[in-house]
């Protein structure tokens, strides 16, 4: 019906005639895409295709509700689960919870016209999920939402530009009243209890709340497998870089192929030692203080300098290892500072003009036990000034609070790991490797979604947030076809609270009424079917979340209403053929 | 009420003193001194030194296994450093393995169910912290997040088998750890200028473990959010050093805490609201009580060269004289 009759596609006509026919088209693209029969009637025809005004939005309509359908249920306290089917024969079907991770699986339905709009809704999830880690179910039933409520306004003949500014303007005013509801996270007790209502998982949410109140928003988590059937997690003390020792001459301990100095003297310097003068009096010098354990971090020690180095390790007269600095410029020089901070050293760089002959023994730094082997090296027990060492981890939070770029702010949380003391590692457990491979994806994601909550505060989940956002909406100053849109916007805010309500085996339109009548921070609470104290409940959403996933869904919906044609290429292949 | 000294030779200073958690029977006491271990059999009345590894050693700190009466475990730290372990109560010792190293164990603290987890932790004065899963056996570091590695004061919450609580006390601030010392978070400090001597803890009848603090030259604080927020306690000791800090393991339902300063005794029935001077004693070091105590245990004193003041009613104190003996000698 849609690409077989020419009419439809090329007629251009809208309006009243369009209107009437919205409803149906939607229904036969919905039950078409289903089917995919659709899709066999594309590559029957492989000519180019061209949709206008209601059949284009009914299309583009259908994809959007096809995709949220297949997330509707992962929303909510009571969520399940969307099996996928795996391409490899044999292999047990994937088991996914993830909005966002299920749409990324679906790379294309059937029919070309309601894949655009499929496509739209997956690209906007996929924005709100890179962006925060999680509200991909929440970003598309919004988008839905939206979609759904502007369309009899389309229909009507409502502007779509204007329909849009009053979608943006209802935007502002909500994230701002999001904005004032936040409370900060404290404590590991609340930070769990914000985790379990994100992953759902009792054991990984006291994990994490312990995790994050120890090292705090920016400090290094990894999440490695785990040998048992549950969650654990360790830290790992003392700091570490991916650069090794100049020479295999210095190993002390030759089953684990490591060098290890206890007590050390350590040197921290960008300069390069290339002749034996460069450390001679520096030596000299340590000897003379009777320090014999000399741990020197450096640009380059070669040629006669690290003979010097290996002849006297192998004498005993000083006990040494060199290792090359970590990283290059600019960080490396970042990286030297820290560790001059967490040793008390000076850190001897060649810019100053000082030269190897000129260091003395007061520029080297301590630590209780210095380590390298061939790829890496570390550091234990930094005897450094924990004053210094706490002005410096100030300096370097106001650093990444600073910085944007994702890949940036990683750099930085490597470094304030290292000056806090270590990693953080959650240990993933679990049944069977694809079961502990879902789990380290849902941890993966709270861990992300929990440093924005722990950034952005939090406010009360499961809808509530939204819906208590309406009267906020109430104050946007709009006219006409602007303050439709916002209307819209508004009626949109139902619908997460709709859907977890529903997702729960609740009467929707209830349990919205019921939270609306209640104080404010009271929302539904799917579990009991009872209105209660959000924030005692600990039914709590991060703020970051809740203002993304609405300005994801906000996007992709008003490019969907400002969409009037939609063109779908030929196919050249398919044209070739006789 | 005035503690009177006995004028006995060769008094030793008293650094750390713990009594048997099976006091009410064995009435047994043992004591750090700047020339080694001493034990008292008749609840501090008279004296003897213990031989250990290390003669004549100043020792620092001591603790006594809480399942003392059958494994026969204590431990005591050398101020040159290591920690020896001793067992059939002293009658044999060794060096604790810390890897190699030997750190000065200023504070001690085991684990209230060390008879079952064998778990133990060592505040160092330069290393941070120690923990050992091997009843003190193997030592290892437990320094994530712990930013300052000089440890002052060490306590563990009484409940450790439920929340592994643990509060370490440096001089550049309060750190507290909820997962057994596998890492450590930093609290709010009580004072901005006064450093943390010493650290008491008790479980309420709800809620969270109320940390008490004793610091030099502010008084006694007190936080009930772990360590989030602090109330000084009273005002008697607004400004007192305070050397020892000892909570009623009836806190909850009696809220009695006792506070040494450098020269007095202070007892509070009323979780430090009020405080009363119960006890002169100049040179105050240490402070330790029976396990029985405030049902008629002891509490006992330990003095700077003038041995252990003892009481067990608050009221009236006497003084025994820690005299440096021969091997094995009584006093």
């Amino acid at each position: 019906m849609v690409r077989g009759v020419p009419s439809t596609r090329c007629s251009g006509a809208a309006g009243a005639r369009d209107v009437a026919r919205a409803g149906e088209v939607d229904r036969e693209m919905v039950r078409l895409a289903r089917s995919g029969v659709a899709g066999r009637m594309v590559r029957a025809n492989p000519g180019p295709g061209l949709l206008f005004a209601a059949p284009a939005r009914a299309a583009l309509r259908s994809g959007v509700k096809v995709m949220t359908d297949m997330v509707r249920p992962t929303l909510g306290p009571t969520a399940r689960y969307v099996m996928l089917h795996e391409q490899s024969a044999g292999r047990q079907p994937e088991m996914l919870d993830d909005a966002a991770t299920i749409l990324r699986r679906v790379i294309e339905l059937p029919d070309p016209y309601v894949n655009m709009g499929a496509m739209v809704l997956r690209h906007a999830v996929w924005a709100a999920y890179e962006a925060i880690g999680d509200g991909g179910a929440t970003t598309a039933v919004l988008f839905e939402a939206i979609v759904r409520h502007t369309e009899p306004l389309l229909a009507a003949g409502a502007d779509p530009l204007a329909l849009r500014r009053g979608l943006e303007k209802g935007l502002a005013a909500v994230s701002m009243a999001l904005a004032k509801m936040d409370q900060p996270l404290e404590g590991d007790a609340e930070i769990a209890r914000v985790a379990e209502s994100l992953c759902h998982d009792h054991e990984l949410s006291r994990l994490l709340g312990e995790i994050f109140d120890i090292v705090s928003v920016d400090g290094s988590i990894e999440i490695e497998d785990a040998y048992t059937r549950n969650f654990d997690r360790r830290y790992v003390e003392g700091v570490q870089w991916n650069t090794g020792f100049f020479s295999p001459y210095f190993i002390t301990d030759q089953d684990r192929q490591e060098a290890r100095l206890e007590n050390p003297a350590i040197l921290v310097t960008d300069l390069r030692f290339k002749t034996a003068e460069d450390l001679l009096p520096l030596l000299d010098r340590l000897v003379n203080v009777d320090r014999r354990d000399l741990f020197i971090i450096a640009d380059d020690v070669s040629g006669t300098a690290l003979s010097l180095l290996t002849a006297n390790h192998r004498a005993g007269v000083m006990r040494s290892v060199a290792v090359k600095a970590p990283s290059y410029e600019p960080e490396r020089t970042r990286i030297l500072q820290d560790l001059a901070v967490l040793i008390s050293a000076r850190v001897v760089t060649g810019i100053s003009g000082v030269t190897g002959a000129s260091i003395m023994p007061e520029d080297l730094g301590r630590a209780r036990v210095a380590w390298a082997g061939a790829d890496n090296f570390g550091i234990q027990g930094g005897l450094g000034n924990p004053l210094a060492l706490r002005e410096r981890i100030a300096d370097v939070r106001a650093e990444f609070t600073q910085t944007v770029d994702p890949e940036e702010q990683d750099k930085i949380r490597a470094r304030l790991g290292k000056l806090i003391g270590g990693v953080a590692i959650l240990q993933v457990g679990g049944d069977t490797p694809r079961q502990i491979a879902e789990r380290k994806v849902t941890a993966r994601r709270t861990v992300a979604t929990m440093r924005h909550a722990l950034q952005g505060g939090v406010a009360p989940g499961g809808g509530a947030a939204y819906l208590a956002c309406q009267r906020a909406m109430c104050r946007v100053e709009a006219t006409g076809d602007e303050a439709a849109g916002v209307a819209a916007l508004a009626h949109a805010l139902e619908e997460p609270l709709a859907v977890i309500a529903r997702n729960a085996g609740h009467e929707a339109a209830d349990a919205v009424a019921r939270t609306k009548k209640s104080p404010p921070g009271w929302g539904f609470d799917a579990t009991s079917g009872q209105i209660v104290d959000m924030w005692s409940a600990g039914i709590l959403d991060p703020v970051p979340t809740l203002q993304r996933a609405l300005a994801a869904a906000v996007s992709g919906a008003a490019m969907l209403l400002t969409a009037h044609v939609l063109v779908h290429h030929r196919d050249p292949l398919k044209m070739a053929r006789p | 009420m005035t503690a009177e000294s006995v004028n006995a030779p060769s008094r030793e200073a008293v650094l750390a003193m713990e009594a048997s958690p099976d006091f009410a029977r064995d009435t047994l006491v043992f004591a750090a001194t700047m020339s080694g271990l001493y034990r008292s059999r008749d609840g501090s009345r008279t004296w003897e030194r213990i031989e250990t590894a290390w003669r004549d050693l100043p020792l620092f700190s001591v603790a006594v296994s809480p399942g003392f009466a059958s494994d026969g475990l204590l431990f005591v730290g050398a101020v040159e450093g290591g920690l020896l372990r001793g067992v059939c109560g002293g009658a044999s010792w060794s060096l604790a393995d810390f890897g190699g190293e030997r750190p000065h164990c200023a504070t001690l603290a085991l684990s209230p169910e060390f008879a079952r987890d064998g778990m133990a932790f060592a505040g160092t004065m330069s290393n941070g912290v120690f923990h050992s899963r091997t009843r003190g056996e193997t030592w290892e570091a437990r320094n994530f997040g712990l930013l300052d590695l000089h440890v002052s004061a060490l306590a563990i919450s009484p409940c450790f088998g439920q929340d592994e609580t643990l509060y370490a006390a440096t001089p550049s601030g309060l750190f507290r750890s909820p997962n057994g010392a596998r890492a450590w978070r930093e609290v709010a400090a009580p004072s901005a200028d006064a450093l943390v001597q010493c650290l008491a803890l008790a479980a309420p009848a709800v809620g969270p473990v109320t940390l008490f603090a004793g610091t030099d030259g502010a008084g006694v604080f007190r936080s009930d959010d772990r360590g989030g927020t602090w109330q000084r306690t009273g005002t008697a000791l607004a400004e007192a050093t305070i050397n020892g800090l000892i909570l009623s393991p009836y806190f909850a339902r009696d809220h009695t805490v006792l506070a040494l300063t450098d020269s007095e005794l202070y007892l509070s029935r009323d979780a430090g609201m009020h405080w009363e001077c119960r006890a002169w004693a100049s040179g105050a070091l240490c402070l330790a009580v029976a396990p029985t105590f405030p049902g008629g245990g002891p509490v006992l004193i330990g003095r700077t060269w003038q041995g252990v003041e003892r009481s067990s009613d608050l009221v009236h104190w006497q003084t025994f004289p820690v005299v440096r003996a021969s091997t094995g000698g009584y006093t």
